[in-house]
């Protein structure tokens, strides 16, 4: 072609656009970061054992209060530790403790990050009680904490604490309200890194009469559901159940108590009314359950309150009790069983769980949950991990565990929730130019 | 009755055969006859004995190494006095004998002598007079009207170079000396005297007399109406000079240690310290200037003149003693014909310009581009320059000054552009800083240690090499008198100007008549590129924008390169050195041009040779281009280093401009040639270059610019759509660089062809022609005018703008100095985005960007799990890397504040309005020292040294980022170096005592001292080149 030059020059600038826009090239775009931040776990049984059930073998773990701030790898899925709280390295899964003592009593808690306002409804100041408070510092400065005590003849009495960086304090409840054998407590972070636990022990001379963690709630609600209660009974023993509730506001609450067992819906008698007078806590038996298989409480108020139910359970002159607290709304929460097959028990007007396992061979499987008001699961042997995927209307789920790792008995409860929320944040990006001027 | 004068001429020859026919002639038809006349012959190897005796004149033999003044003194014992004086009736009737001293290579006019003797007869006290001496070869050439010497030694005749006489010396004048070329000295006075010294054969033996004749209560006059001619012969090196004391027969190291002589043996005691002081510098001076223009045997002679003195001081002290004795007046009474300061500094730079252009007249014939005069003819006037755009024509003062400028419109231009700089820089007055543009320092020595310094302070440290443009920068702003801040805001006033003026130079240069040439500046001075970099801080375009349009037109043909003298070459590579510096993106596209060509040539070479072996290419016929090639490709590396050795290692910084990364426009604008970004011109404002560069393809003779501006412009298209990381930030490339020459590729063949189209426009049919032409004229005024009114309005809001207020705290700032050397963690919002960097305590600096490097990996961690509110131990890791305040500027991110109050490591010091600073709780010092028990204690540290004392074993951590070239001495021993846990540099110290850390920069120090040397042999090889004396032609020298 003769003047083909002239062609050359739109063919290239032609080509040159084309690839602009094709090829790929590095993209100034921003990077999300999501990240579970790191969870705290209690250790207030030096006088038992506990263990800290992990979803992984690489997952690092350190001791509160220790020297190194280095995460370790333990490389089992167990843990044993020797009483002191221990901080869990991010991760999805939620981690759990369980601690056990003389074989016969067991508590269970959830590793969790905690959002610097926790009710614990539980415990007691009598003289048979052992319970403590354990404030776990996990930050690297000093924590400021506000601890409101309430009981059921007085108005709250308030502490406040220091809480040195990278530590634990344990606080005896015997020591915010002596004698108190009603009690319920909210722990307020006003600085610091700070997750709380409660530890309720009951102890009669060298008898101990039971053990379990309080789990706590964010805040007080008109409707709380507390979606597994201990029931299941064996030949030659007893359980009995006892409902704690407080208004902590300025206003009496009317509140009003729902049964959603197999059984169907119901109120027991003298639960469909029920005055509480703001500020005082009390403990009412909860009589006329027809269920024998666990249940779910709910309860409505037109006050906010927070309340929790102890389930004492009786073989022989061998007593253990279980504090079942409200669980929020489930969403998707994934923990290690470590083999035990507890109860699941699902609550909530269209119940649609998704659950799908892992079995300590790597197996898969799934099962679907669905029901109305109440719903039940209980895993196989040998599965290991566990992941609840709600897809139904709202739904709260909770565990009633028995321990492996005790002979006897032991029981507990654990609300279903997860440890540690998925942190979800733009990473910053570096440049320079943010020291330089214009 | 009275005095009657007896001349007796004494002629000394040394190979002087040239010129002795006519000194003999001159000598025997003298109006005033001599009266008696001897030659000595010291040793001549040609016909002068011959020629003497032929004459008739009485000739002595003297051995060859005899110098002039022993050859008077040979003469002299031949020769009785004949002085006399009888009182005859009442009367003093006596008899002077005169000596008339004569060059071999000297011919005095015939009424010479009459005069000299005439202009006596008044003088009683006159010892030594002289005639006026003229050039051999060229009469009119003034060369001296009597002699003196400079206190540095310079043999100072009070003439301008090269003077013509016309009259203005034929006076008498008393003067300090004459030169023994034609010297007429009493006799009496002579010997009294004691003749020429005996330490001074040849050189300054005449200056020396005259000192001594002086001291001696006598005087010397310069007769300026007796004429001499006189060829020089020995000082112009035309013949040998073996005098014994002329050591390795060397004239120049003869005369200056003569020079020194003199001096020294002459003047008060009291003032040698000082005459040896100026002795000494001037020496180095002249010897660097000898080395400057490439004669380092001249250079040698001036150094080897100082050390042969020194190292025969016995000559001197006996000098010295035998001038005590004869002395009458203090050595003082010559002052007044010592020429002052200023005229000896006068007399060297008019010396200095004169050898300059005479050193280009020598090698302007090796010019093959008589069309295109380069930068290396520094003082010649620029034939396409023109000299009557700089000046008013003296025929037309009766016209206005307004009809005068109209006809330079030049000035107009210049003027059109100085007040629309200055306009669109009102907010440019001060210290600038913004956009790609950080702060600079005050001083040029800042930015010249900061290019020295192996470690720079710089986020968490950085060893990367400075650029080199921070030096060049650093050295050029000696024009402000090294205020580096100053220069560079008068850069950003003066660069549209400037770049019109380069443009319009360049253009010319292609033979491209002045109007046209002023039309191209125009468009390219107001072009998208230049504002747009203005106003982005683009300080690398803006030097290519000035340099680019003079470093095309000096770029020869690629065919042709071979015939280029290697004079034009050394210019063009140092050229091309400068603008890498600034554009690394032009270094890549020459070093791949040249490589291009190089392959090519070698191709064609070894393609045609019967048996090529390995560097055949390099001497055959394609050779000279190869070896031309090969300088043009590596001289700008090697004069970049090690910045540029840094670029091989890291190649995604050849596409990153000096300074911080502003993000450009994108593939359209581009397309239009706006490289676009925050404050450049808008997209709609479409200047004429895309359309030139298309109308370079309708003309055979252009095709080949059109298609070179095309490939560029395609590669700005690909690039514009890169993003990039560097200098610590993320933005496109910009493509500003390669714009500039896809703009010139157009304008310089468009405006070329305008030139030889217009002309025959005017006597053509209406066509394609006039259209197209209407066409660029249209929019070239169109554009123009928009361009302007863009400038001055919208244009002035640039993100570059003076004296913006400091980013750091000044609380911060003021902490940098103290022994922990705190660090500071940044957060800003930048383009809505939440960023950061570490900050020493100021601000970033000229040349910060470009050596930064981004945090490591465990900071930036420790700051992802920070503003995730997941980072419980990012406190920690601040702190071991010595950041002791976090600063969050406004506008405040409430949920990061209140995630750093809650996450705990973090003390809030201040809440302001400028942000909120937090303390890292337990941060550590920048030197820290951890005993074997575990106590932490930190050391005095400097900004990267540290000294001081520990009082047992432990580790040494230094908050900086890791580096192998850390040192540590401890005890007198060295340390080796480790990694802490958390990445930092450590050592492991064993027992107390002193220890001291230092950053290794003996490679960083090696490679600036070749940088250094190659810029040195560069430049030294790009200057003009001196000439020896003996290659000067006669007609030049006398």
């Amino acid at each position: 072609m003769k003047n083909y030059k002239n062609f050359l020059v739109p063919v290239m600038v032609s080509v040159a656009l084309a690839f602009s826009y094709l090829a790929p090239h590095v993209s100034k775009s921003a990077r999300i970061s999501q990240k579970f931040p790191a969870t705290v776990c209690p250790g207030l049984t030096s006088d038992g054992k506990t263990s800290i059930i992990l979803s992984s073998k690489k997952i690092g773990i350190r001791s509160v209060g220790a020297k190194s701030l280095k995460l370790v790898k333990k490389h089992d899925l167990v843990f044993h530790t020797s009483g002191e709280p221990l901080l869990v390295d991010g991760n999805p899964v939620t981690s759990v403790v369980a601690s056990s003592m003389a074989g016969n009593w067991v508590g269970l808690a959830e590793c969790s990050l905690g959002d610097g306002d926790q009710w614990f409804v539980g415990g007691s100041a009598t003289i048979t009680s052992k319970s403590r408070l354990d404030i776990v510092n996990s930050g690297l400065s000093d924590a400021n904490v506000s601890i409101a005590t309430y009981g059921s003849h007085q108005n709250p009495v308030l502490t406040n604490t220091l809480v040195k960086a990278n530590s634990d304090k344990v606080v005896s409840l015997d020591s915010l309200l002596p004698g108190e054998p009603l009690l319920a407590l909210h722990v307020l972070t006003n600085s610091g890194r700070v997750t709380s636990f409660l530890f309720d022990q009951e102890r009669k001379g060298l008898s101990d009469l039971g053990m379990d963690y309080v789990n706590s709630v964010s805040a007080p609600a008109t409707n709380v559901v507390i979606p597994a209660i201990v029931n299941n009974t064996e030949k030659g023993t007893s359980i009995t159940h006892s409902l704690r509730l407080l208004a902590p506001g300025s206003l009496d609450a009317s509140i009003k108590v729902t049964i959603h067992g197999q059984e169907g819906s119901y109120t027991p008698l003298g639960f469909d009314q029920i005055t509480l007078t703001h500020g005082r806590v009390v403990q009412i038996p909860l009589k006329s359950i027809m269920e024998s298989t666990p249940f779910s409480l709910e309860i409505t108020s037109d006050q906010p309150i927070v309340a929790g139910v102890r389930s004492q359970y009786t073989r022989g002159n061998v007593t253990d009790f279980a504090w079942e607290s409200p669980a929020p709304a489930l969403t998707s929460v994934t923990f290690n069983l470590g083999g035990a097959r507890p109860y699941f028990v699902f609550n909530g007007e269209q119940i649609r769980v998704q659950i799908t396992w892992t079995s300590v061979e790597g197996k898969k499987g799934s099962v679907t949950i669905v029901g109305d008001q109440i719903g039940y699961w209980r895993p196989s042997s040998g599965i290991q991990s566990v992941t609840l995927d709600s897809q139904g209307t709202t739904t709260q789920a909770g565990m009633v565990f028995q321990s492996p790792l005790v002979k006897n008995f032991g029981l507990s409860y654990l609300p279903i929730a997860q440890g540690s929320v998925i942190e979800t944040s733009v990473e910053p990006v570096v440049n320079a130019g943010v020291i330089s001027r214009g | 009755m009275g005095e009657s004068f007896f001349v007796t001429a004494i002629v000394v020859s040394h190979d002087g055969a040239t010129w002795l026919p006519d000194v003999i002639a001159s000598l025997l038809n003298q109006t005033r006859p001599v009266d008696r006349i001897i030659a000595v012959d010291t040793g001549s190897e040609d016909a002068s004995p011959r020629l003497l005796a032929n004459a008739g004149i009485q000739v002595l033999d003297t051995g060859r190494d005899v110098g002039f003044g022993s050859a008077i003194d040979q003469a002299l014992e031949h020769l009785p006095s004949v002085d006399r004086a009888e009182h005859s009736e009442g009367a003093l009737d006596s008899q002077v004998e005169w000596l008339w001293l004569i060059h071999d290579d000297c011919a005095p006019s015939s009424d010479a002598l009459a005069l000299l003797l005439e202009n006596l007869h008044d003088r009683p006290n006159v010892a030594i007079a002289g005639p006026k001496l003229r050039g051999w070869y060229d009469h009119s050439h003034l060369l001296e009207v009597g002699i003196s010497i400079a206190s540095n030694g310079v043999r100072w005749t009070g003439l301008e170079e090269r003077e013509t006489d016309q009259g203005q010396h034929d006076e008498v004048q008393e003067v300090l000396s004459v030169s023994t070329a034609a010297m007429l000295v009493r006799r009496s006075v002579f010997e009294d005297i004691g003749g020429f010294d005996p330490n001074l054969e040849l050189f300054r033996d005449d200056v020396d007399l005259g000192w001594r004749a002086h001291a001696a209560g006598y005087s010397a006059i310069a007769v300026g109406s007796a004429l001499a001619f006189h060829a020089e012969a020995a000082a112009s090196e035309r013949r040998s000079v073996d005098v014994s004391e002329a050591f390795l027969h060397r004239p120049l190291l003869l005369d200056r240690r003569n020079a020194a002589y003199v001096l020294l043996a002459n003047s008060s005691w009291w003032l040698l310290p000082w005459v040896s002081i100026q002795l000494l510098f001037s020496s180095l001076i002249r010897a660097s200037v000898n080395l400057l223009a490439k004669l380092p045997g001249y250079a040698i002679d001036e150094l080897g003149a100082i050390i042969l003195l020194l190292i025969k001081p016995a000559d001197l002290i006996q000098g010295r003693n035998e001038r005590r004795h004869r002395r009458l007046m203090p050595a003082g009474v010559v002052r007044r014909f010592i020429p002052s300061r200023i005229l000896q500094f006068r007399h060297t730079r008019e010396r200095l310009v004169s050898t300059i252009l005479v050193g280009r007249l020598s090698d302007s014939s090796e010019d093959e581009f008589p069309q295109i005069s380069g930068y290396s003819n520094i003082g010649e006037l620029d034939e396409n320059f023109d000299q009557i755009d700089l000046s008013l024509s003296p025929s037309n003062s009766s016209a206005t000054l307004f009809s005068r400028l109209r006809s330079h419109p030049v000035f107009i231009a210049l003027a059109f552009f100085t007040i629309l700089t200055s306009i669109a820089s009102r907010h440019r007055i001060g210290v600038l800083s913004g956009g790609a543009l950080p702060v600079s320092p005050s001083g040029a020595m800042d930015a010249l240690k900061s290019y020295a310094s192996p470690w720079h302070l710089v986020g968490l440290g950085s060893s990367v090499p400075s650029p080199s443009w921070l030096a060049y920068l650093g050295i050029a702003s000696i024009i402000t008198w090294a205020n580096l801040s100053f220069f560079i805001g008068l850069l950003f006033w003066i660069a549209p100007p400037l770049a019109f003026f380069t443009c319009y130079r360049a253009i010319k240069r292609f033979g491209v008549s002045r109007p046209l040439a002023i039309a191209a500046g125009t468009i390219y001075a107001l072009s998208p590129t230049l504002w747009a970099s203005i106003n982005q801080g683009r300080l690398g375009t803006i030097i290519l924008a000035i340099l680019a349009p003079t470093f095309l037109s000096l770029l020869p043909p690629a065919k042709s390169l071979g015939s280029v003298s290697w004079r034009r070459i050394y210019p063009l590579a140092l050229l091309a050195c400068a603008i890498s510096a600034f554009t690394p993106l032009f270094l890549l596209g020459w070093s791949g041009f040249a490589l291009v060509h190089i392959g090519r040539l070698v191709w064609e070479s070894r393609s045609g040779a019967e048996s090529a072996s390995k560097f055949s290419a390099l001497v055959g016929e394609n050779g000279a281009s190869i070896k031309r090639w090969i300088a043009l490709l590596t001289i700008p590396w090697l004069c970049n280093v090690p910045w540029s050795i840094n670029l091989l290692f890291h190649p995604s910084q050849l596409f990153l401009e000096p300074g911080l990364l502003v993000d450009s426009g994108t593939r359209w604008s581009v397309l239009l040639l706006n490289p676009g970004g925050l404050t450049a011109m808008p997209m709609w404002l479409v200047m004429p270059g895309i359309f030139l560069l298309f109308l370079t393809l309708l003309k055979r003779e252009n095709r080949n610019w059109g298609m070179t501006g095309a490939f560029f412009l395609s590669c700005a298209i690909v690039l514009a759509s890169i993003h990039l990381s560097g200098h610590s930030g993320t933005s496109n490339i910009w493509t500003g660089s390669i714009l500039i020459f896809v703009q010139l590729c157009g304008l310089i063949p468009i405006a070329r062809s305008a030139h030889e189209l217009l002309p025959n426009l005017r006597s053509s049919k209406f066509g394609l022609g006039h259209v197209a032409t209407i066409f660029v004229a249209t929019i070239s005024l169109v554009s123009v005018v928009g361009a302007s009114a863009w400038v001055i309005n919208e244009g002035a809001a640039s993100l570059v703008k003076s004296d913006q207020p400091q980013v750091i705290p000044a609380f911060v700032t003021s902490l940098a100095d103290t022994v922990a050397k705190p660090k500071s963690l940044i957060f800003r919002r930048v383009n809505g985005q939440l960023s950061y960097f570490v900050s020493r305590g100021f601000d970033l600096g000229l040349g910060d960007p470009d050596v930064s490097i981004a945090p490591t990996m465990e900071i930036q961690n420790a700051v992802n799990d920070l503003v995730s509110d997941t980072g419980v131990t990012s406190s920690k890791t601040f702190g071991e890397y010595g950041i002791h305040y976090l600063y969050l500027e406004n506008p405040i991110d409430q949920n990061f504040a209140r995630t750093v109050d809650g996450i705990g490591g973090f003390t809030r010091s201040s809440s302001t309005a400028g942000g909120i600073v937090w303390h890292v709780v337990g941060a550590a010092p920048r030197v820290i020292f951890t005993s074997a028990k575990g106590t932490s204690t930190g050391l005095s540290s400097n900004d990267i040294s540290a000294n001081d004392v520990v009082k047992g074993p432990g580790t040494i951590t230094v908050a900086e980022n890791y580096d192998q070239r850390w040192r540590l001495i401890s005890a007198g021993l060295p340390i080796p170096l480790r990694h802490s846990l958390s990445g930092l540099p450590t050592f492991t110290v064993v027992s107390a005592g002193s220890i001291s850390l230092s950053f290794d920069g003996t490679a960083h120090r090696a490679w600036l001292s070749l940088q250094l040397l190659s810029l040195l042999i560069v430049i030294v090889l790009a200057l003009p080149a001196g000439r020896r004396r003996r290659e000067v032609p006669n007609e030049e020298l006398t």
